[in-house]
């Protein structure tokens, strides 16, 4: 898998590395009110490792990888991990913007949000790499484009009726929805393995 | 030892079937799988590589099943080459040594190198930017540079001008100068198979229609030149293809089995297999 996860990287930096500068700066500026420094936690987590499944989809790298001596587990899972590694790389900003921005504005966010995004982005992981795995990229995006259209809902309920009614949050159990959250990921790439197994005909 | 052993292969698609393949290459061979477009010699290597999921029949590549989950230890030794080189666009040639030193417990970095040199592919330039004759050679320097025994690939020379396929034709000679080293070499380039290949595999229509040594192939068949009622007076057993025009006919006949006063002239693969494959098409 280190080599699988050695290559995304080099993809990753000379493909999108404008991408990775902006996780970088929005992830540390204030919040602003529009949620960028939220946002950009859940893109890194799910946008840059469904890119670099398309890169690979693009330049037929999948192809050859099924032939070469990688389990199809470890091509699996070098995906949730790398989706790991890009949310963990915003989070890292993301905290560092809290420890600079935290005292002045109380729009820079709190570990609390960064919580929630990180199980945000496992649930939606869980979702999406199955039907990607199955569907290959081009034809998942349209499920993406849902996808995220349901983060943005679900997010954006939240907000308002946690705005409506702040005790709300006194019953949510902030480490249980993260247990759940990593389960279900942990559950998926399970799933994952099966429907890539599908997706060869 | 048997490099490939593949029994009863079968592979169904809505509009097309590798039907029931059967063969066994010895090591230290070189095949040439051979047949039109869509005859099934990618489906098939994709098969021996358990790439796609087979509907009957069973696959053993350097003495291990395909299926089993030693296989992928096995894929250590086996080297693969497709039809188009499938590395990522802004890889360069010496990062993808580095990814595949990851990949390959036997990788030989220096071996790597010295192809690297041989083929004259920069190290540094993106993978993007190659022809594609240097993005072949460099999948090429990949598949030889982990102490491979087995090659397994797929219309390799195919879309090269003569002298680059020449070059990469020695390649592969050299490559089976060790005696347990195996190629199998899909394409249709027949000229090509007849100057390497101990064995020829024969795909038409998803049907194996021969799998010979070659030298005994060209032994076989030979070409004659005669008129149609020559043609009528021969056993048909004997005729193996034919072709009628208004001007007299030509046909592929068995040697052994036609009348010594037939003038015959040697034939090559490539009339072999177009014979062949006019029979199988008329049949």
């Amino acid at each position: 898998m280190k080599a699988l996860l050695y290559k995304d990287l080099l993809v990753l930096w000379k493909q999108m590395k404008f991408v990775i500068f902006m996780v970088a700066i929005f992830c540390l500026v204030p919040n602003l009110g529009f949620g960028l420094n939220n946002m950009w936690v859940v893109y890194a987590g799910l946008v840059i490792p469904t890119s670099l499944l398309a890169y690979d989809e693009r330049a037929k790298w999948d192809n050859l990888a099924e032939m070469l001596p990688y389990s199809p587990r470890q091509l699996v899972l070098s995906r949730y991990v790398f989706g790991w590694g890009a949310a963990l790389f915003a989070g890292v900003f993301y905290c560092i913007g809290l420890l600079v921005n935290g005292q002045k504005s109380p729009e820079a966010g709190s570990y609390a949000t960064l919580a929630a995004l990180f199980a945000v982005v496992l649930v939606f992981q869980a979702v999406l790499f199955p039907l990607i795995f199955r569907m290959g990229v081009e034809k998942a995006r349209v499920c993406m484009i849902l996808v995220i259209a349901g983060v943005m809902g679900v997010w954006g309920a939240s907000a308002f009726l946690l705005e409506k009614q702040p005790a709300l949050l006194t019953h949510v159990s902030l480490p249980l929805v993260l247990v759940v959250a990593v389960v279900l990921c942990l559950a998926s790439v399970k799933v994952a393995e099966k429907q890539y197994a599908g997706r060869r005909w | 030892m048997n490099a490939i052993e593949c029994r009863d292969l079968t592979k169904a698609y809505q509009d097309f079937t590798l039907d029931h393949i059967t063969f066994s290459l010895p090591a230290g061979c070189i095949l040439g799988l051979v047949g039109e477009n869509g005859a099934g010699k990618s489906t098939t290597l994709k098969l021996l590589m358990n790439a796609i999921p087979r509907d009957e029949g069973q696959i053993s590549l350097l003495g291990t099943d395909n299926q089993s989950p030693a296989f992928l230890d096995t894929k250590q030794d086996i080297g693969i080459v497709l039809d188009e080189a499938c590395f990522p666009e802004v890889i360069t040639p010496k990062e993808l040594g580095k990814i595949m030193s990851l990949t390959y417990r036997n990788w030989d970095s220096d071996r790597y190198r010295q192809y690297l040199d041989r083929f004259r592919i920069p190290e540094g330039k993106k993978f993007k930017e190659f022809s594609r004759g240097m993005k072949m050679k460099l999948a090429i320097a990949v598949a030889l540079s982990h102490k491979a025994r087995l090659l397994l690939l797929d219309e390799a020379t195919s879309g090269l001008d003569p002298m680059v396929r020449d070059e990469i034709l020695d390649v592969f000679n050299d490559f089976t100068r060790e005696e347990d080293h195996t190629v199998v070499l899909s394409s249709h380039i027949v000229s090509d198979l007849e100057k390497i290949c101990d064995y020829i595999a024969f795909l038409h229509h998803g049907r194996l229609v021969l799998f010979e040594e070659k030298d005994r192939l060209l032994e076989e068949y030979a070409l004659v030149k005669l008129t149609r009622e020559q043609l009528a007076e021969l056993d048909p057993a004997a005729v193996a293809g034919q072709k009628v025009t208004p001007y007299g006919a030509q046909a592929l006949v068995r040697r052994d089995r036609i009348p010594p006063h037939f003038v015959t002239e040697h034939t090559n693969l490539e009339d072999i297999i177009l014979f062949l494959a006019q029979a199988g098409a008329a049949g």
